[in-house]
């Protein structure tokens, strides 16, 4: 049921926004016009065809001068408006048309309500279809053009991949310089006080000076690996028109048939038919014919509902055969009671061929929408890929920088603050300064090694509950597959202890939590699913600012912080991918 | 009781520097008791109520010596709070800089040498007068000091008043690569895209009053 509301909203929003004063409608209600009266009166269009083209001609120059001023000086439209404006236009139109037809000679006998209200309702017939077509073009596109926009901006960080990691290697070097040189200059510094005999002793600040500058690699071989992997050129994608116009090669029958749009459509063929190839008195009953079509069309809905999906090529033909069983009825009728049975086939043929070319139009259409959906599904999964490939290296990026980070601020730097405390011990003695020597051939050994951190993420998350304990009492639960896979994958444990510790901590500061709850598990989607509810107060409208969003942008795919009403708790909530998530 | 009676809580996780710190206050006068991690620290501090923190920042996998710092201030309001850290400033481990607590002084390890200034910042941290020269993560220079070479080239592009498209034919790549290279090349130069106005004016101006005036190439 309110997917029924769903769609009719939609529809009334598309009628409301409907662009007529466009090319595209020009081009469709000329072709639907000319169409109509092909099939309705073929012989007298055909033997008429100048006057007919002076009518179309004229029909058209009013719509679009309607069209034109309505669009110059209505500012706001609404459904109603549109509805009521289409009725009436297309009243005018039939009525200017008509009595073109009467001054011509060719419009004898001619029922003026009946001929209006098939006119006024086949404008409105024309502009609903327009409507939901091109609007639902127009939002596919809008949709298409979101995805693509993120597309290329995750292309444009891949094609980048290689200088993003030179950027941080040139930044982390130059961190290194900036943190370590100032205290081996001062060593240095120390060591000359202390006289000749002790700086020649040992050149070893000098090393590290010359390692600092020529030999430090903060980043490791695997991660240059990783961004020359995301570099390379992606498979092409499948075109949009190649996408969308195609038939798909199988597809389930039923979803292509719709009894109450076809015979809504229908209805209007069903009126006017009569009017030209039969008599006024046939109006009636020829509408009435709706009915049965209606009938048999829902008839062979339902009785394809389980039938499973079957190829295009015995599926096309058979939904051809479906769209001429309806008009069996009005057919066989006809030819039965009406006094002519030439008039009355020639009603049959026009009443079948119409309901073919509505049948296959809807069909068709609905494949368009079918292949659009599907491309824009494809689109989605095609940056998902992308986004999970591009995350895993920011990870694996974030990780190396943190690592180098801890080497240098902690063994190094307390290294270095060690040997200097000591060489400037007022009681130094040569004791003393092998204690200071051994200090720099740390931080030497330090510097020299690939950079590697345990995590013992246990270890971790005990800490962090035992820590804020009294002030916020953290409580975690991790699924054991997960466990599994955070113990094989120090990066990854980095990364999620990381953002706990973030999550709880600004809980903490900005909401004033008291509570706070971590779920970690394995989603359907093969991702990480970190789920952090805390009792604080919600986040403001500018949450997602600061330092801490940034590192949840860098390490998860997606994450999202909102309230939970209900339970009056604060959710943050991130998916992250892992070496080897099936997303 | 004297300043130099009062009870010091060092939390460092580096055995090496804790123990000097330890050893140094120690020989001030202070009653010192030390932890290697924050749920360390918390114990210790439950029984041994200190007058005075002395924090790392990184404190290996669990939480941060600011968060630390947070419970400390909850629990002991009257604790005076001093980060003692070799990190020139918290935002370089990704910790908001206004995260660090009111009147709370942060030092940089090298400035041990000096043996008194630690006394004087937590002197100054007791008397709530932490002034400039106890924080040192407010003398940090920005502007484009963060930005790398490539970057740097680039804004020099944006200043020389280049399209991404003659940037991308300039460096032969693509136009999405390009648009991601300025969108990292102001974000590493501070430039906010969503609230300036127009942030390649602003990246031009920050390269001009960084580097002068671009030459044409």
């Amino acid at each position: 049921m309110s997917t029924l509301n769903e769609t009719t909203k939609d529809f009334a929003h598309r009628l409301a926004d409907v662009h007529l004063f466009s090319w595209g409608y020009f081009g469709y209600h000329l072709f639907s016009m000319f169409m109509m009266r092909i099939f309705l009166n073929s012989e007298v269009f055909i033997s008429h065809f100048d006057f007919w083209s002076l009518v179309m001609l004229a029909e058209n120059a009013l719509i679009f001068g309607v069209l034109y001023l309505a669009k110059r000086f209505i500012n706001n439209y609404s459904f109603w408006l549109v509805v009521l404006g289409s009725l009436a236009l297309g009243a005018v139109r039939t009525y200017v048309t008509t009595s073109m037809q009467i001054i011509a000679g060719l419009g004898a006998g001619i029922a003026w309500p009946l001929q209006l209200l098939t006119g006024a309702l086949f404008e409105l017939v024309m502009v609903g279809v327009w409507a939901n077509v091109n609007g639902a073009f127009r939002d596919h596109q809008k949709v298409v053009l979101q995805l693509s926009e993120t597309k290329n901006s995750i292309l444009g960080y891949r094609e980048n991949a290689v200088e993003i990691l030179a950027e941080e290697q040139e930044k982390l070097q130059s961190l290194t310089r900036e943190s370590l040189l100032p205290q081996i200059k001062l060593i240095e510094d120390a060591i000359n006080e202390g006289g000749l005999a002790i700086s020649s002793r040992w050149g070893v600040a000098h090393e590290l000076k010359g390692l600092i500058y020529n030999q430090v690699k903060p980043l490791s071989e695997s991660l240059r690996q990783s961004a020359k992997h995301l570099v390379r050129p992606i498979s092409k994608s499948v075109g949009q028109l190649s996408a969308v116009v195609s038939i798909p090669s199988r597809f389930r029958v039923t979803n292509s048939i719709f009894p109450l749009v076809n015979t809504i459509t229908m209805l209007l063929c069903f009126l006017a038919s009569p009017l030209w190839l039969l008599d006024d008195r046939w109006v009636l009953i020829s509408g009435l014919m709706a009915l049965p079509y209606f009938a048999i069309l829902y008839g062979l809905k339902k009785l394809t509902a389980n039938w499973p999906s079957l190829s295009a090529w015995v599926a096309v033909p058979l939904l051809f055969v479906f769209s001429m069983l309806p008009v069996l009825p009005a057919y066989t009728y006809a030819v039965l009671f009406y006094p002519s049975v030439e008039q009355a086939a020639l009603y049959g043929n026009t009443t079948a061929f119409v309901s073919m070319i509505v049948f296959i139009s809807l069909a068709v259409l609905d494949s368009f929408d079918y292949g659009s959906r599907n491309f824009r599904l494809a689109l989605e999964e095609e940056n998902r890929q992308l986004g999970v490939e591009m995350t895993l290296f920011e990870q694996q990026l974030w990780a190396a920088r943190r690592n180098w980070s801890l080497v240098i601020h902690g063994t190094v730097q307390a290294s270095l603050t060690a040997a200097l405390t000591r060489l400037n011990a007022p009681d130094a003695d040569k004791k003393t300064l092998d204690l200071a020597k051994k200090d720099l051939e740390r931080a030497i050994a330090a510097l020299s090694n690939p950079p590697a951190t345990e995590l013992n993420f246990s270890s971790a998350m005990k800490e962090l509950t035992d820590t804020w304990q009294g002030v916020c009492e953290v409580k975690y639960e991790i699924s054991t597959e997960l466990k599994k896979i955070l113990a094989r994958d120090t990066r990854l444990s980095m990364c999620v202890n990381e953002i706990c510790k973030e999550a709880i901590s600004n809980a903490v500061r900005h909401g004033d939590a008291r509570r706070a709850k971590i779920d970690m598990q394995i989603d359907a989607a093969g991702l990480i699913e970190l789920c952090v509810t805390n009792d604080g107060a919600a986040p403001s409208a500018s949450g997602r600012k600061g330092l801490g969003s940034a590192l949840l942008d860098e390490l998860t795919l997606d994450w999202q912080l909102s309230v939970d009403e209900n339970r009056d708790q604060t959710v943050l909530l991130a998916h992250l991918p892992f070496s080897g998530s099936q997303a | 009781m004297g300043i130099f009676d009062r009870k010091v809580l060092v939390v460092e996780d580096e055995p090496l520097i804790r123990g000097l710190v330890s050893a140094n206050l120690e020989a001030d006068g202070f009653v010192v008791r030390a932890a290697g991690s924050t749920a360390e620290a918390r114990k210790v501090a439950e029984d041994f109520d200190p007058d005075i923190a002395i924090l790392d920042i990184e404190l290996g996998d669990g939480p941060t010596g600011v968060d630390l710092a947070l419970i400390l201030r909850r629990k002991h309001p009257e604790i005076a709070l001093v980060f003692l850290t070799h990190i020139p400033e918290p935002r370089v481990v990704g910790i908001d800089n206004r995260s660090i607590p009111r009147n709370a002084a942060y030092l940089v390890k090298d400035r041990m040498a000096d043996p008194g200034v630690l006394r004087q910042a937590i002197e100054a941290a007791v008397r709530d007068r932490v002034s400039k020269d106890f924080r040192d993560d407010k003398n940090v220079e920005h502007s484009l000091s963060e930005v790398s070479r490539s970057q740097l080239a680039v804004l020099q592009m944006v200043a020389l008043g280049m399209s991404n498209q003659q940037i991308a034919a300039e460096r032969g790549t693509t136009v999405r690569a390009v648009e991601n290279l300025v969108k990292r090349a102001f974000e590493a130069a501070g430039i906010d895209v969503e609230t300036s106005n127009n942030p390649r004016v602003t990246a031009a101006r920050e390269f001009i009053k960084v580097a002068g005036m671009p030459h044409g190439r």
